[in-house]
């Protein structure tokens, strides 16, 4: 089952990001004004399936979804300031690798999910080949 | 360097912030529908502060697509957390990178040189090894 959404989740997430460099492509001036109806659009797709299913926001999901809002978009400012400044030989290994290892380190430590040994080598491949693609 | 910090940072947190939400019962579509609150109101800001808004009919229609398909995305990695650890998820996501050099590849014939090539073939490897064990 987590192979079955992981595969969803990874193409629905690609085809978004290279919407995103097709935009940087057709007018890469408007790459910021792009971001923003993308949120419009992503806020309004949420919208749609939360009013049709009826639902309602409790503390918590308020809590933690703002975070996470937050803290996506905050991460995504941060990194384009940092490629601007950094050598992309810098840039992308750290940006790529450490927050996965991070994850990885804090979800042992709060959760006790320690990946298995073909876990820790897809992690060490997975981090070899953003590297390898990025640089 | 300090950039850099911040946005390993605040997409740590983001992961973390996913992961505990699905171990605490959050709803899933309210989650997202407030990340999403969260997610406009910063871009507002910030595009208010350092940018003009320049909307395009062309940006307008790749912004329709990017912002259904990311929503779907995270519909389905929250899900996959309830069947998988989150740092297989956070990274198995974070390998779509590679879609949009495949587009490219496809669409506007980019060649990969010999380290992307390797990197692009290396992805399935990475996501079959990083799956849940079956026997567990």
């Amino acid at each position: 089952m987590w192979l079955k959404y992981i595969i969803i989740s990874f193409f629905l997430s690609g085809i978004s990001d290279t919407t995103w460099k097709m935009a940087g492509e057709v007018a890469p001036s408007s790459v910021n004004s792009y971001l923003f109806i993308f949120h419009i659009f992503a806020l309004l797709s949420a919208m749609v399936a939360f009013f049709i299913t009826k639902r309602r926001i409790k503390k918590d999901e308020l809590f933690l979804g703002m975070v996470i809002g937050f803290s996506l978009i905050a991460g995504g400012i941060f990194s384009l300031k940092a490629i601007i400044l950094l050598p992309g030989i810098v840039f992308f290994p750290i940006s790529s690798c450490a927050s996965l290892l991070l994850v990885t380190m804090f979800a042992s430590m709060i959760w006790k999910e320690k990946p298995t040994i073909r876990q820790a080598i897809g992690l060490i491949i997975a981090c070899i080949s953003i590297i390898l693609i990025a640089i | 360097m300090t950039y850099l910090f911040l946005s390993v940072i605040f997409y740590t947190i983001a992961a973390l912030a996913y992961k505990h939400a699905n171990q605490v019962g959050c709803d899933r579509i309210s989650l997202i529908f407030s990340e999403r609150i969260a997610a406009v109101f910063l871009m507002l800001f910030y595009l208010f502060l350092f940018d003009t808004f320049r909307p395009s009919a062309q940006v307008t229609l790749l912004a329709f697509v990017g912002g259904i398909t990311i929503f779907l995305s995270r519909l389905t990695l929250l899900i996959s957390l309830k069947y998988g650890k989150i740092s297989s998820s956070w990274t198995a996501v974070n390998l779509s990178v590679i879609v949009p050099v495949i587009a490219s590849i496809f669409f506007w014939k980019e060649k990969p040189d010999a380290k992307q090539t390797i990197g692009l073939i290396l992805v399935p490897l990475a996501i079959f090894l990083l799956q849940e064990d079956k026997s567990k």
